[in-house]
């Protein structure tokens, strides 16, 4: 006998996603999954962000690595509320799923955050399959990366809200064309673009009003 | 990628429905597998292979149908 089943393989992941994300909108906090690669600097741009916006933006983070707790460590240095999840102790996983980030809010007090950053493994495939309850995805990619990453990686860029690209400063030492990787991304999303340099400074402006923006558009709960 | 997770959780899915239809042993899986959804057919066929021995998947028959786009879905369960 068939049966039709008719499910998403991922479906339990999805279920504890749906929790996760009415957790943050009962607390009033708008969640950002940020996906790139090892090294493109996810953790110099929250850095950077923290110490423009933070507390003035309540933000608060959850780091996600296969190993080592030293993004976390950076984080908290900054003045924010950050957790990490290391995956080698859960299995390895390359990427952050639902669970593991619902076991991290409970480590965390939603009622001081506002914005909440759930920095993802350095990769820039796995993550995309899964849900964590985010509200939205940002990917940060890299000028020594190369300008060809969104034509390759089609499934993570065109599921971002947003995209920055790093390290902007090092554009004088490499063939990397603005051009192409602005075309290149225009052809799989809408997302705004916003050039920036963690190390300079450079372009974070339009980057933090982006996060403030975020901000503003949350659910708070009555 | 990680097909291996993707496997487990296909096979607890599969298990899960021939529970509630009452079908105790499971004789093939429909999967449809999105070109852009990052598994590889022949990695998940192949990890499927490994993990369903001590299930009701038992030496069950997986049937991927290619589709585009980045679905990952367990279509259909055949058994009695």
């Amino acid at each position: 006998m068939r049966v039709e089943v008719l499910e998403r393989v991922l479906k339990v992941n999805d279920a504890l996603a749906e929790e996760v994300r009415a957790a943050l909108d009962r607390a009033g906090v708008v969640a950002i999954n940020v996906i790139g690669s090892p090294g493109s600097g996810k953790t110099a741009l929250l850095e950077q962000t923290a110490a423009v916006l933070h507390p003035r933006v309540r933000l608060g983070v959850i780091e996600g690595d296969i190993a080592t707790t030293r993004d976390a460590e950076r984080l908290v240095r900054c003045g924010v509320p950050a957790v990490q999840i290391e995956t080698r102790l859960v299995g390895g996983a390359c990427h952050l799923d639902a669970s593991l980030v619902r076991m991290a809010l409970a480590r965390l007090r939603l009622d001081e955050i506002e914005v909440l950053f759930v920095e993802n493994v350095g990769n820039l495939v796995c993550p995309s399959a899964y849900d964590l309850g985010e509200h939205v995805r940002v990917v940060v990619a890299s000028v020594p990366e190369g300008d060809d990453k969104p034509s390759k990686y089609p499934a993570t860029f065109a599921r971002a809200s947003a995209v920055v690209l790093n390290k902007v400063d090092l554009l004088p030492v490499t063939d990397f064309s603005m051009a192409a990787f602005a075309e290149g991304l225009r052809a799989v999303s809408p997302a705004p673009l916003f050039p920036v340099s963690a190390r300079t400074g450079e372009g974070l402006g339009g980057w933090l009003a982006w996060v403030e923006a975020q901000r503003a558009g949350a659910r708070r709960a009555p | 990628m990680h097909e291996v997770g993707v496997a487990e959780c296909l096979i607890a899915r599969a298990v899960a429905a021939a529970d509630a239809h009452g079908l105790r042993r499971v004789a093939s899986v429909g999967v449809s597998v999105g070109a852009h959804c990052g598994v590889v057919p022949h990695a998940l066929a192949f990890a499927f292979s490994v993990l369903r021995d001590g299930t009701p998947l038992e030496g069950a028959r997986l049937d991927v149908a290619p589709v585009p786009g980045d679905a990952l879905r367990l279509e259909w369960i055949e058994g009695e």
